[in-house]
């Protein structure tokens, strides 16, 4: 009993978590593992 | 009681060509004291710091996008200018500008030093990367240098951080100097420049509309008001003719000064060296075998090296699953956290030891010169794709993520030619498909590293020729437009330094594993609870009767044609909503769930030993590995990326044709290969 309400406690939250960075995502645009693994960075700056 | 003022903070602009080592010089100037962000408006970098010089003052500096000239052909460009000038308002108008000339390659920084002279700001030369310069034989006379440009310049080696004090004090300087008027030009241009000051907004130098003059109105950044009085101009002038009375005179000025100044001594031998290196390397016949050798070199090297580390990663994560269990006993945390966050983060990272390695062998290839060369060499097709050598560096950086990549584009003045580089960049395999193809590598192709490691290459040449090929029908398709220039530096061969490619990969390991332990982990909890809900009475058709199970159901008639199941349905679909790599843990956790090939431990086992319940034949045989591996080229299976095409392109309209178009490519592809591959008999066993 305690297990499936922690595990649903943990559920709930990380789905509010997820959905904020979807918002984030939405808002301000993307960012992906790739950001920091690019072998040869654009260079879209100094 | 009066309060002091506080003092002001003089502006200071570092200008340059790209590869120039600004951003290094940059760094070394303002240490950590740095913020970043984007201009108003526009996705490019705004790099501010504060740099403290000898006599205690502080400044501001700020690094400006890289330029070839005062002549802006793209947005990044035009911004550098318009700081430049002082017109924009978010940023402070420089008191004094630090060009910067990378002494490899005087002539083309001192093209841009004549012109930014011209503008009447004042100017302090920094000659960087003068180490290199001199072992490669140049001999720069800073005294003539100086005398000629009527400015200081200090020689500096900004990596090593030497000569940033006398660069200091030149700043100091240079930062009391009065602006002067600016340098007049040839007399018939000096006359089209006055009549067109009027219509242009702000205070223009004669150097900018002399270059907008040689431009001509269709190009890039020019304000709209001022198109209309440059046609009338124009009119009265050819281009060509100005061009003569500002390029030329510019280069035949720069050619005087360079006779002056510079000397070069014979070449060493390690310069020859290069060049027959070079002559083999960038060979239109030899040099791409050469590329396609080394790349799979480098493909089955990781594949080979890749194994024994990956092994202990597997045994490392079974290990934690058996000690959660034995601490939490039966339940759903226990259940949660075996089952869905080690099966589903475990399966991902299981591929660590791939991608580190590819980084350093990537990094490897950097360090010692041989990726520029790659790059010239892979200038040729893309140019007969109708792509410019300015999409190059975007395209490649799609090759480890697509949302920089589909950012960089920035740096391509066309704006057709930039949208259709938008369109073809997440073509480019980017590293999240490496798990995926590596994991159906491992279920369907059974032969020996070296034969795994040849499946990959063709996955990552089938990802680059379609985008090239998708680019040459798509600028079929629209106007086309002439190529912009793009140069590539070619610099000497060299050692690799395990610094910089240790810092690089530790960079890349700690990207990764930041991934799998924050959106792969998150996604992965929430992916347990849609598998384990609602309950089944049957626990044998739990998955079948979950949240989960019924999505995959609900696509499973579209799979159905290309060989799949609702199980890659429910991966393609957590793949869509995230990023590529979550199909991956998806099938962990699937296949944790529901029991196929319960004696084996590894992902690969147990996908190996599902059966089709209609046929009781393997599932997954060589046609349906192909057919899905295919599908994931063409797939556009990545949320980051359709958000920031919609940002970089500034209409869903765009983003929505270019998921669909990649989606029905993906499709179609996957369906072709997965027929001829049945056909061919590969459907029945793996």
């Amino acid at each position: 009993m305690i297990q499936s309400l922690l595990a649903l406690a943990l559920v709930a939250g990380t789905s509010g978590w997820l959905a904020v960075r979807a918002i984030r995502l939405l808002r301000r645009g993307g960012a992906c593992s790739g950001c920091s693994l690019a072998p040869l960075r654009p260079r879209a700056r100094g | 009681m009066t309060v002091a003022a506080p003092p002001v903070l003089r502006t200071v602009a570092l200008v340059g060509n790209p590869n120039t080592g600004k951003s290094t010089l940059f760094n070394r100037l303002s240490g950590l004291r740095q913020r970043v962000a984007n201009y108003a408006g526009v996705t490019v970098e705004r790099r501010v710091g504060r740099a403290t010089l000898g006599n205690g003052e502080e400044i501001r500096v700020i690094d400006l996008p890289g330029m070839r000239s005062l002549a802006p052909r793209s947005p990044d460009e035009r911004i550098a200018v318009d700081v430049l000038l002082g017109r924009r308002a978010d940023t402070p108008a420089p008191d004094a500008a630090v060009v910067i000339l990378n002494a490899l390659h005087l002539e083309i920084g001192l093209y841009l030093l004549l012109e930014v002279r011209e503008l009447g700001v004042p100017v302090v030369a920094c000659l960087n990367i003068s180490d290199e310069a001199e072992r490669a034989g140049i001999a720069i006379d800073r005294g003539a240098l100086a005398r000629e440009m009527g400015v200081p310049v200090v020689r500096t080696i900004a990596t090593r951080g030497e000569g940033m004090d006398e660069l200091k004090a030149e700043i100091a300087r240079a930062t009391l100097l009065p602006r002067v008027p600016p340098v007049p030009l040839p007399e018939p241009l000096h006359g089209m420049c006055d009549r067109l000051r009027g219509a242009w907004p702000g205070t223009p130098g004669d150097a900018e509309i002399a270059d907008a003059l040689i431009e001509g109105p269709e190009a890039d950044g020019i304000p709209d008001g001022v198109r209309d009085a440059l046609r009338n101009v124009r009119g009265i002038e050819t281009g060509g003719r100005l061009r003569d009375l500002v390029v030329g005179a510019r280069r035949r000025r720069i050619a005087e000064i360079c006779a002056l100044a510079v000397r070069r001594a014979p070449a060493d031998p390690r310069r020859d060296w290069t060049r027959r290196l070079d002559r083999t390397f960038t060979h239109p016949v030899a040099g791409y075998a050469i590329f396609l050798a080394v790349m799979g070199l480098v493909f089955v090297a990781m594949f080979w090296l890749a194994q024994f580390p990956m092994d202990w990663i597997k045994s490392g994560i079974s290990a934690l699953q058996r000690g959660t269990v034995a601490a939490f006993g039966a339940g759903d945390l226990s259940s949660l956290l075996s089952d869905g966050v080690l099966e589903g983060v475990g399966a991902v990272v299981v591929f660590l030891p791939q991608i580190a390695l590819l980084f350093i062998f990537l990094g490897i290839l950097e360090d010692t010169g041989y990726l520029s060369r790659a790059v010239l060499l892979l200038d040729r097709p893309m140019a007969a794709a109708g792509l410019s050598g300015r999409g190059f560096v975007p395209l490649l950086g799609s090759m480890a993520c697509a949302v920089p990549g589909v950012m960089g584009t920035l740096v391509i003045p066309d704006v057709r030619e930039r949208l259709v580089t938008i369109f073809v960049a997440p073509l480019m395999t980017c590293s999240a498909r490496l798990p995926v193809y590596s994991c159906l590598i491992g279920v369907v192709i059974l032969g020996a590293p070296w034969v795994q490691g040849l499946v990959l290459l063709g996955l990552y040449v089938l990802g680059a020729g379609s985008a090239f090929s998708l680019a040459w029908v798509l600028r079929r398709a629209r106007r086309r437009a002439a190529r912009t220039d793009f140069l590539v530096e070619l610099p000497p061969y060299r050692w690799p330094t395990w610094r910089t490619t240790g810092i690089q990969l530790w960079q890349r390991v700690r990207a990764f594993l930041r991934r799998a332990g924050t959106v792969i982990l998150g996604i992965m909890v929430l992916l347990w609870f849609l598998e384990h809900h609602p309950r089944s009475a049957d626990p044998s058709r739990q998955l079948e009767e979950s949240y989960a199970g019924r999505a995959g159901k609900i696509v499973e008639p579209a799979l159905r044609p290309l060989g799949h199941n609702w199980k890659t349905g429910i991966g393609i679909l957590t793949a869509f909503f995230s990023a590529r790599e979550v199909y991956v843990g998806t099938m962990g956790t699937v296949y944790g769930v529901d029991g196929a090939g319960d004696d084996a431990t590894e992902l690969k086992e147990r996908m190996k030993a599902e059966r089709d319940p209609a046929t009781g034949r393997p599932h997954w045989t060589l046609a349906a590995g192909l057919s899905l591996m295919i599908f994931f080229v063409y797939a556009m299976l990545c949320s980051s990326t359709v958000v920031t095409v919609f940002r970089e392109s500034g209409s869903w309209r765009w983003a929505l044709l270019q998921l669909g178009v990649m989606t029905g490519l993906a499709w179609v592809a996957a369906f072709a290969v997965y027929r001829a591959a049945s056909a061919a008999g590969w459907g029945v066993l793996p």
